[in-house]
């Protein structure tokens, strides 16, 4: 079972469309999670100039920190899906492809406006349902 | 990186021991070749980090390390360990000495290395002292030795074999032996002597025996060489065989050298030197490798694979050596300590993982194997981080984390050839970590720390750093401890314990100088060098905040703090991380708090009160709370901070907290009127609050408004506010936005802007005063004028209507005024244009259209004076001219019915107040046209308030009759002979039919034919040669109709007609006689009071006639009969026809009976020719004569002559008619004779 | 072992939603389905334990069962599905998300014009009204169905066919009242509102697929009744499904001259 500490969509403008994390931990390590997804924005931007030849969206592993392993997702509209795991598990492709496939149907929703805050309940189920699932 | 032995780090030379002749000796060591390669290089002994983290302890269990790091408690334990240790340990002792000899230059140096403190923070590429550098290094290590000096490692060497039980893993001083002490091959240089006695044979021969004897066990190759004087020397000398049997080495490593041809002696000795070195350390390794079987016991395990891989690394051989370094890590990994509750063991075992995981993972490094490394840098990690031992020694398992980390990230930072592009090869990435676990070591030792602070067991160790020094030097050459051998951790001597925990409180004591932040920060910044490396700017704004936090916790150093929060805040407000800047903001609050800068305190107050943090909303009042606390009493706030003098908070337009806006209803206002200024301001205060003024700042001060809140701000709100009602105070509920509107008086003429409004917090001597500089963005006045203009589009003027111009319109009326909604948006306007007085007058024209062409055409302007008493004053009248303004048609503006004075300006009278003016005048235009009329009115009042009203009239002008002309000849047949000609010199009757289609009556008092002369009359006028004849006119009028008609009112629909007899007398193409004159004049229409007023007008209105082409007539034919005869009496009947044109023209004559007395004999005798052609010379008259005599009384017909002209084919017109009677009376007078 | 399982999930689950789901004519006639299937059985049986000794009665009997069972069967098989579904075969479809992100693009354009959200529904059925003055149309060409006997069936053809063809999916029709003038259409999977989320403020106000009203209206008013539509439940407002209820309010008078038949 593994064990998904907290999953992010990070849009366009590299600002937080949604951030939901599963840690259950205390306000620092919130804090922290925050803080390490938002670094590995970094990875990212560097990521497709390190591997350009692959065209597939799934970034893989962006780097690990000391207890976490941080993957990440990168659709070509720059929406960035980043999931932060326990050190021991890990995560493949499929898993953040599903979570994509929610992401689209809920930018589907004529009510949710673009490159906007994700609101939407359906989703954050969704989301919680995957996490639960892996 | 200093934590480790030297020897560690050091890449290992093999070691050739000298034996004989000095002066060699030096001369070889001089010129050793040397080999190049990129290695570790000790620049200066004591790096920053060692001063950093000086009294760090650390657990290595090697003396060389105890050099470096002097407070090895490690050291301590396995010290004290050592006494109650294996039969080992005292041979050890014994070789203290002449080990200590050796080590004697080194141990100088590292005992002055610890003093000399590196000021600090230049990192790369130095890192703790050591660099990565391109290094040249002797390929041999060469060091004298006599005879007898390896002699005493003979039975060591021994009884370390024999020792089956290991006491511990690593011999510490092994590297160092080997790197020092033991050669791997020993030259023997034999001064060879002159004098050939047998004596000095023996000399010779006793010291081959004590080296061979020597270097037997360790099997220590040998080289003999002779040292001759003499430049030849016969080989085949019977001695030479002698010495080298007894020597027993090869002849290959019997060497001659006379001092003579030194320099190639040395290479050759060299490389035979090398030869011998690899063979030995080959054979060291085979040996070790045959020492391992199944049963031996993991240490040993562990020992001889290290062992093998540092032989190999002699052997520059760094395969193997990574093989068996990896070996070696894996059986210790795979060794579990049992009963280990002090953690000793546990100690040694990390320590010694941590050597094996340095040596791997720079041999991973340096044969540029990235990955690998990190692998086994993981693994490593993985398997050591959780602690096992006793709790208060868990600070320093972390402290020895925290450097593992740092010199892995070290070794990444410095390995020459890495692409860093991987961010898990950044070593920014471990030196944060390292950090993190500095931070943690720090927090485990805190309880310890206030456990032991005073305790006198640490106290005396309080200034136990010199001794320490000192001790250094007896530990050199200590073997490792050995504490978690089972037997003896049971056998242990209670006596022990004291020593334990004495060795313990020294621990704390170091720890207790430690300086964690100056360490973290210091780990930081190389962090932060890393990510700058890479431009990796988020991660980089992390270690800011990570830097930030220990500045604000771990030293309280709040301006760093603050300056790194900023920085971040920066960052994370563009990125709209609302969760981090939320966070950073705060402890940006709380930094200032603790600095005491009340203005920040506000400022960062007010940004986290901005409702889009994700901050919730007990926090926010909080913080809203202190806000007012910093106002009203400081006190409650620790530390109290207080805002000292009013502070001026200068906001934007539409701030997330607080916006304002601006709306001035018009952008024009009149002088002397009442004008409004809506303010609209929305707070979002998470509570309700009460502000304490509310002031707007007009560009003219004297206009300025203020709004004072009665209750200070710190009452109590009354509970039963509601959103959105009028009140009157400066209360806002969170999210409200509320209006207020002030009512300005407006004075004299101005540009007038609203420039500034002020919110003020908090009444007394501070406040904050939240300032909107409207000016600086809102809309002026004259840029919304556009859009005023669009919504009020000037309608169609309805004729004889009273309009103003409609901008003045709608600041008349107040319904106009919409208050703008607050919670809308709305075009803000910050300014108004305050114009002059308002003119209350109205412009009125009566008049009655359409004006006719060439009427004076009167029109009455009447002014209705709304205002004050007018003074003076001065109506213009002016003609708006359209775009094709041709000249030559004349209009103006008169006023008199006549040409005579025209008007272009009027003085007003005096008028009084509400009395109106009248003034008739009169606009003449020659053509078909529409006059725009502007009248402009500027009047003063006896208040001297000088205003302008303007307005304009439109007037169609038309002709207003329609006339219709037709023309017959004398006996009243519409003439069309000659295709529509007008014939030349014959009478002809010109009728016109007059309508009108004006909506009134008009008199038609007289109409005249004007006859045109030939210049008039024709379309372009004759050239001048014959201006004389111009003048003649065309026609000359016999008669005309209705002279002395009276007056006739002619209404619509009904019609007038008159009738002209006249001759044309020239022919022309198109002439047209004359013009038609009509003179008329307005019947007073119904309202009979200006008809009484107004006199009659006549104006006349010229008409032309139709242009006509005027023909003479080719025959001109006179038919002469008399009107009656008498029975019996003859008549002749002549028709003269003159032959106008310059042909001979032929006629048929054909006289037909009346048909009325057709077959039956005709009332007449008839003589003359009946049927006949004749011809007619130009310019001459023919005649023809019948005589008739009538036979019968009574009315005849008389018979049709027809007469056709045959060029013309027609016949003539005069005789054409076919029915003229003749009147025959009875011949009674013939009775009577 | 783990397949018998399974089919015993089906077999209740299947049962279950027969239960649920099925109308109660349609289990009475199941009900004798199975009555008829079994006499047959029960006469085969008797015939070949007894023998079959008066042949022709036996046929008789036998035949009379399995003749029963099948033409019922074919007759109550219910015809409506079946048509509805071969229309849907012949209409032209379109992408769904296509269909139905132009719904929802619209749907907010509406409300982004006029505020107010009773304007927005009351707008929604008018073109709902306008398609459905158009489409009964080409309903009534594609799927050559007659005239309805009842109201009742025009329920059905409305649920079955006039859903199936527009929308591809049918739904269920339910709650009669008494004088079968008003029922209920039960939208289980309404396309319409796919991906759709409701914002808080907006639901049980905005009734997002009102447009379905219209369209009934709309079509239902050319062929001369004249009906009301009114959603009673909105999927998108958290309640089980969509439910739209109709009321016949009358039946317009034919325009066809009066005696001309």
């Amino acid at each position: 079972m593994k064990k998904i500490v907290c999953v992010a969509v990070v849009g366009k403008a590299n600002d937080p469309l949604y951030f939901q994390d599963f840690s259950g931990g205390t306000e620092e390590n919130r804090l922290k999670l925050h803080y390490i997804v938002h670094c590995s924005l970094d990875i990212i931007e560097d990521k497709p100039g390190v591997k350009k030849v692959s065209n597939d969206m799934y970034l893989g592993l962006l780097y690990p920190t000391e207890d976490y392993k941080v993957y990440g997702f990168l659709t070509n509209t720059k929406i960035k899906f980043i999931i932060v795991v326990l050190d021991t598990t890990d995560i493949k492709d499929s898993d953040i492809k599903v979570l994509h496939l929610r992401y689209v149907r809920t930018a589907s929703n004529p009510f949710y406006k673009a490159n906007k805050k994700i609101e939407s309940k359906i989703f954050q189920n969704d989301v919680a349902a995957i996490v639960q699932s892996l | 990186m200093n934590e480790l032995p030297e020897e560690l780090v050091n890449i290992p030379i093999p070691l050739v021991g000298l034996v004989g002749v000095n002066s060699v000796h030096q001369f070889i060591e001089k010129n050793i070749t040397t080999r190049s390669l990129i290695d570790f290089h000790r620049i200066h002994p004591v790096s920053p980090i060692l001063q950093s983290q000086q009294q760090q302890p650390s657990v290595k269990t090697s003396i060389d390390l105890s050099s470096l790091d002097p407070f090895d408690q490690s050291n301590q334990q396995q010290q004290q360990q050592q006494q109650q240790g294996v039969a080992a340990t005292n041979t050890n002792n014994t070789q203290v000495p002449e080990l200590s000899i050796n080590n004697q230059p080194q141990q100088t140096l590292s005992s002055t290395s610890s003093s000399p403190p590196i000021p600090s923070a230049s990192f790369n590429p130095l890192i703790g002292g050591w660099r990565v550098q391109p290094l040249v290094i002797p390929m041999l290590k060469v060091t004298t030795l006599d005879a007898g000096s390896i002699a005493a490692k003979k039975e060591k060497r021994a009884n370390h074999s024999e020792s089956f039980v290991p006491a511990g893993i690593l011999r510490a001083n092994w590297i160092h032996k080997h790197t020092v002490s033991i050669p791997s091959v020993i030259s023997l240089f034999l001064q060879w002597p002159d004098d050939k006695s047998p004596k000095a044979q023996e000399l010779i021969m006793s010291q081959i025996d004590t080296v061979k004897a020597n270097i037997k066990q360790r099997n220590i190759k040998l080289i003999v060489v002779v040292v001759t004087s003499t430049p030849n020397v016969d080989v085949s000398d019977e001695r030479f065989n002698l010495v080298r049997r007894r020597a027993d080495v090869d002849p290959k490593y019997f060497l001659f050298l006379n001092k003579l041809e030194m320099k190639g002696f040395v290479k050759k000795w060299e490389k035979l030197a090398l030869e011998l070195a690899d063979l030995h350390y080959k054979e060291e390794c085979q040996s070790s490798k045959s020492q391992i079987s199944k049963s031996t016991h993991t240490f040993l395990l562990i020992r001889y694979h290290f062992k093998i891989a540092y032989y190999s690394e002699f052997r520059i051989d760094m395969n193997t050596a990574l093989k068996y370094y990896a070996f070696a890590y894996h059986s210790l990994k795979d060794w579990k300590p049992n009963n280990d509750t002090k953690g000793i063991r546990f100690a040694e075992l990390r320590t010694v993982a941590s050597f094996l995981n340095f040596k791997i993972c720079k041999l991973f490094l340096w044969s540029n194997n990235l990955n690998e490394a990190i692998q086994q840098f993981e693994k490593h990690i993985r398997l050591f981080k959780l602690y096992q031992g006793p709790d208060e020694k868990e600070f320093n398992h972390c402290a020895w984390l925290s450097r593992e980390y740092q010199i892995f990230a070290e070794l990444l930072d410095m390995c020459p050839n890495t692409n860093k592009a991987l961010f898990s090869a950044n070593p920014g990435f471990y030196y944060q970590t390292a950090a993190k676990y500095v931070d943690e070591r720090r927090k485990y030792f805190k309880a310890v720390a206030d456990r032991y602070r005073n305790t006198p067991s640490v106290v005396k160790f309080k200034e136990s750093k010199q001794r320490h020094d000192l001790s250094i030097l007896q530990y050199v050459g200590q073997p490792p401890p050995d504490v978690a051998h089972p037997l003896e951790l049971v056998s242990k001597p209670a006596g022990k314990d004291e020593d334990e925990s004495d060795d313990f409180y020294r621990l704390v004591a170091i720890e207790l100088q430690a300086n964690y932040t100056s360490a973290i920060i210091d780990l930081l910044s190389r962090a932060y060098e890393q990510a700058n490396q890479h431009q990796n700017l988020r991660i980089i704004s992390y270690v800011e905040s990570l830097i930030a936090n220990e500045y604000f916790y771990g030293s309280n150093q709040y301006e760093l703090a603050l300056k790194f929060y900023n920085k971040n805040a920066i960052t994370y407000r563009r990125e709209k991380w609302w969760v981090l800047l939320t966070y950073t903001l705060a402890m940006c609050l709380k930094c200032v708090h603790m600095l005491n800068l009340p203005t920040n305190y506000i400022g960062y107050a007010m940004d986290l009160l901005s409702p889009d943090l994700t901050n919730s909303k007990e926090q926010r009042s909080s913080i809203q709370q202190s806000l007012l606390y910093v106002l009203t009493n400081p006190t409650k706030l620790t530390p109290n901070i207080q805002l000292v003098s009013t502070l001026d908070v200068n906001m934007d337009h539409n701030h997330p907290l607080i916006n304002c806006r601006v709306q001035f209803p018009n952008s024009i206002a009149f002088s002397h009127s009442k004008t409004e200024i809506f303010v609209v301001i929305e707070s979002h205060f998470p509570n309700a609050i009460r502000f304490s003024r509310l002031r707007t700042i007009f560009s003219d001060s004297s206009y300025n408004k203020v709004i004072n809140e009665s209750k200070a701000i710190t009452d109590p709100i009354e509970s039963n506010l509601k959103m959105n009602e009028e009140r009157k105070d400066l209360v806002f509920l969170p999210d409200e936005s509320r209006i207020f509107s002030f009512t300005l008086n407006t004075r004299e003429k101005a540009e007038l802007e609203c420039q500034t409004v002020i919110l003020e917090l908090g009444n007394g001597p501070t406040s904050i005063n939240f300032r909107w500089n409207i000016s600086e963005w809102a809309i002026k006045s004259d840029e919304s004028e556009r859009e005023i203009y669009n919504e009020v589009v000037d309608p169609p003027l309805p004729i004889q209507s009273s309009q103003q111009l409609a901008i003045k319109k709608d600041q008349i009326d107040p319904k106009t005024i919409v208050k703008p909604d607050p919670y809308k948006k709305f075009l803000e306007r910050s300014s108004i244009r305050i114009l002059d007085h308002e003119s209350l007058i109205q412009i009125k024209c009566n008049h009655t259209p359409p004006a006719i062409i060439n009427e004076f055409y009167q029109i009455e302007l009447e002014l209705i004076n709304n205002d004050k008493e007018i003074t003076s004053g001065s109506i213009t009248f002016d003609f708006q001219q359209q775009q094709q303004a041709h000249n030559l048609i004349d209009k103006g503006i008169y006023s008199e019915p006549n040409k005579n004075n025209p008007l272009s300006r009027l003085e007003l009278p005096h008028i009084s107040e509400r009395t109106s003016f009248k003034k008739k005048f009169y606009i003449y235009s020659s053509q078909i046209d529409e006059i725009k009329l502007v009248i402009n009115v500027s009047y003063e009042t006896k208040a001297n308030e000088i205003s302008h009203a303007s307005k304009i009239f439109i007037f169609p002008v038309q002709i207003g009759f329609l006339t219709q002309f037709q023309f017959f000849n004398s006996n009243f047949q519409l003439n069309d002979m000659y295709d529509g000609n007008i014939v030349a010199k014959e009478p002809l009757l010109l009728l016109c039919d007059i309508k009108t289609n004006l909506p009134f009556n008009v008199n038609i008092l007289r109409t005249t034919l004007e006859i045109n002369n030939i210049s008039q009359a024709t379309l372009n006028p004759l050239s001048g040669e014959d201006a004389d004849a111009s003048a003649v006119p065309v026609a000359q009028l016999l008669s005309s109709s209705n002279q002395n008609l009276p007056t006739y009112e002619l209404s619509k629909d009904n019609n007038y007609s008159c009738w002209f007899n006249l001759i044309p007398l020239i022919t022309g193409e198109s002439l047209s006689l004359g013009s038609l004159n009509i003179e008329w004049s307005r019947k007073s229409s119904s309202n009979n009071d200006n008809a009484s007023s107004s006199p009659k007008i006549t104006s006349s209105l010229p008409i032309q006639l139709p242009h006509m082409r005027i023909a003479t007539n080719p025959f001109v034919t006179h038919v002469k009969v008399p009107a009656s005869g008498t029975v019996g009496v003859p008549i002749t009947h002549s028709i003269s026809i003159y032959n106008n044109t310059n042909f001979l023209q032929e006629f048929d004559l054909l006289v037909i009976n009346a048909p009325s007395f057709g077959g039956s004999d005709s009332p007449f005798l008839f003589s003359g020719d009946k049927n006949s052609t004749f011809s007619i010379h130009p310019e001459s008259t023919h005649e023809i004569k019948h005589v008739l005599l009538p036979l019968v009384a009574g009315k005849h017909p008389l018979p049709h002559f027809k007469i056709a002209s045959k060029r013309f084919n027609k016949e003539l017109p005069k005789t054409k008619n076919p029915n003229e009677f003749l009147f025959i009376k009875p011949n009674i007078g013939l009775d009577q004779q | 072992m783990s397949s018998k399982l399974g089919f015993g999930a089906i077999f209740n689950s299947f049962f279950e939603s027969y239960k649920s789901r099925t109308p109660q004519k349609l289990k009475i006639i199941d009900l004798f389905l199975v009555y008829a299937f079994l006499t047959g059985v029960i006469v085969f049986a008797y015939c070949c334990l007894v023998g079959t000794f008066p042949f022709n009665s036996f046929l008789a009997a036998f035949i009379s069962c399995v003749g029963t069972f099948i033409l019922t069967g074919i007759k109550m098989s219910k015809k409506y599905d079946k048509l509805g579904d071969i229309v849907f075969s012949k209409v032209d479809k379109i992408n769904a998300e296509l269909f139905t992100l132009t719904y929802g693009a619209l749907v907010t354009q509406l409300i982004k014009d006029y505020e107010d959200i009773d304007q927005v529904n009351i707008k929604l059925e008018q073109m709902g009204y306008n398609i459905g003055v158009r489409l009964i149309e080409e309903f009534l060409a594609k799927s050559n169905i007659g005239r309805c006997s009842g109201f009742q069936e025009t329920a059905e053809v409305i649920a079955k066919v006039g859903f199936k063809m527009f929308l591809g999916v049918t739904c269920q029709i339910s709650d009669w009242d008494a004088e079968k003038k008003e029922f209920h259409l039960i939208i289980e999977d309404n396309p319409l509102i796919d991906f759709v989320e409701l914002p808080e403020h907006l639901k049980h106000k905005l009734y997002y697929s009102n447009i379905l009203c219209g369209v009934i209206r709309g079509a239902l008013e050319m062929v001369q009744m004249k009906v009301k539509c009114t959603f009673v439940k909105c999927a998108l407002s958290d309640e089980s499904a969509s439910e739209i209820k109709v009321v016949l309010e009358e039946v317009l008078s034919d325009m066809a001259p009066v005696g001309y038949d």
